[in-house]
């Protein structure tokens, strides 16, 4: 039996009917039109479904979107404009100017995990910068310009 | 991806989330969804109904009291890890174990009542809990029952949790002079434990007073390594002792797992290698 939930996505509140078995991801991507989070394994390993629900990290093909009823979600969407029109949150322009990214399709997931784990620890070692990314997998970089860039980004939002 | 259709509720109290779960067959419970949802998503599991335990208050919490500490089975990884009191004493091995949990967005939802209850035979919450000789409660309309933990884990995702029943806390005493550690093996792909080795020390100056090790990932579950412990309590705490027991800890392994990630003679050998450097730690605190 569908459900009718409200919760708030990059601070927009929305009331959707949905299935039970519907997961978050799926409702971003296909009922709002925020394709930025991506769906790659659809198996709860490779992290690029990553947005964060009341400012955590989760796979969002490994949560319902009934689960995150009366909750705020954001989205790599919401991370831009969060910071004003036109202007890149600092985690996206570190991305660019390290060239953290190949094709792309890991780095929304990559840039909302890398968010919590800059919440939580604003000057990070290169060692938690690679423990916190564990859930996020990368088939082109290597990884050695993506924690580059969130090095880059922890300096420039403590305004260093 | 999507799992097959079912019917979902989310009890607004705990008496009504046991109503739902005596008044019919085929019903889950769902806690931070991270074992739960891949399941569904392969259909690997049918559920007619899905009872979600989120809004259900007065679950999610650590608490100590009379010298023991109760955990909500609700309570998440991420607060197992971010907890003073857990990362103490004999605690600290249940904080390791959660710390060594798969991914960050893993333990942000995973719930230590999940953990438990899913019983994976290579989680690693299970074998802190028998080496910490947990108490686990559980309850259903009839009341509460207390299950220990060395009784709870039946083999493959089995436990003794009744259908009409979930997990509601997680007890387990925190004596002054305690300390635990958690050791792990990962699987390089999954990160689940090849081998984990869960140890509890209790020391009287530099004597073995109590000693309780756990080992999971190795067989069909969780289990204590009895005859390694009382090789240990009694005697004076050195390197030479704990290494001449854990030599041969591996050989009480009952069928030891064999799989594409690791054969049964290095998941045995590496046994004694985990159990040493979890007691070694969980004993080193006092020393
Ligand atoms: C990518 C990934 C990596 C992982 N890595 C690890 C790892 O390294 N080590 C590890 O130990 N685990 C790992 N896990 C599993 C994870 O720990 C799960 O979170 C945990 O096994 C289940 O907890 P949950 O709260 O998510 O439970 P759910 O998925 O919601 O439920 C799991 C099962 O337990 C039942 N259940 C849940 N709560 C209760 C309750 N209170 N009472 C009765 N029944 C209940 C449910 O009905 C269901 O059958 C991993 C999972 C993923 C997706
Ligand atoms: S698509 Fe969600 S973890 Fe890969
Ligand atoms: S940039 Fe291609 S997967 Fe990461």
């Amino acid at each position: 039996m569908n459900r009718t939930i409200r919760l708030a996505v990059n601070g927009r509140e929305h009331s959707l009917e949905v299935e039970p078995r519907l997961l978050l991801a799926h409702l971003l991507r296909d009922r709002l039109d925020l394709t930025g989070t991506h769906i790659g394994c659809e198996t709860s390993l490779c992290g690029a479904c990553t947005v964060l629900v009341d400012g955590r990290a989760v796979k969002s093909c490994t949560l319902l979107a009934v689960q995150a009823e009366g909750r705020q979600v954001t989205t790599i969407e919401g991370l831009a404009e969060g910071a004003g029109t036109e202007q890149l949150h600092p985690l996206q322009e570190a991305f660019w100017n390290e060239h953290g990214l190949q094709c792309g399709f890991c780095t929304p997931g990559m840039i909302m995990t890398a968010h919590q784990l800059l919440e939580e620890n604003p000057e990070p070692s290169e060692d938690e910068i690679r423990h916190g990314l564990e859930g996020n997998l990368c088939r082109c970089t290597g990884y050695q310009n993506i924690v580059r860039a969130v090095q880059s980004a922890a300096a420039e939002l403590r305004g260093g | 991806m999507l799992p097959a259709e079912f019917d979902y509720a989310a009890p607004a109290s705990l008496d009504e989330a046991l109503a739902l779960l005596a008044g019919g067959t085929n019903i889950r419970i769902l806690a931070g969804g991270q074992s739960l949802l891949p399941t569904l998503k392969l259909r690997l599991d049918r559920p007619d109904l899905v009872v979600d335990l989120r809004k259900v208050p007065e679950l999610s919490y650590i608490r100590e009291e009379d010298g023991e500490i109760a955990i909500g089975a609700l309570t998440t990884y991420a607060d197992l890890v971010a907890s003073d009191l857990i990362d103490s004493g004999v605690a600290r091995c249940l904080a390791e174990a959660a710390a060594s949990v798969g991914d960050l967005q893993v333990r942000n939802l995973g719930t230590i009542g999940g953990s438990l209850s899913h019983a994976d035979p290579a989680a690693d919450i299970p074998a802190a809990a028998l080496a910490l000789d947990a108490s686990l409660v559980a309850r259903s309309e009839e009341g509460d029952r207390t299950i220990s933990a060395g009784d709870f884990f039946h083999g493959l995702w089995a436990t003794a949790l009744k259908p009409s029943e979930l997990l509601r806390e997680i007890r387990f005493r925190m004596p002054a002079n305690g300390g635990g550690a958690y050791e792990k093996l990962r699987q390089a792909a999954s990160g689940f434990a090849l081998v984990g080795a869960a140890a509890v020390a209790e020391m009287d100056g530099g004597t073995i007073e109590a000693m309780r090790v756990a080992l999971t990932g190795v067989s069909s579950g969780p289990f204590r390594l009895h005859a390694l412990e009382d090789r240990l309590v009694g005697e004076t705490l050195s390197e030479e002792l704990v290494r001449e027991a854990c030599d041969k800890a591996g050989e009480a392994i009952e069928s030891p797992l064999s799989d594409a990630h690791a054969s049964a003679e290095y998941r045995v050998a590496m046994a004694g290698v985990t159990a040493r450097r979890a007691i070694l730690r969980a004993a080193g605190q006092w020393r």
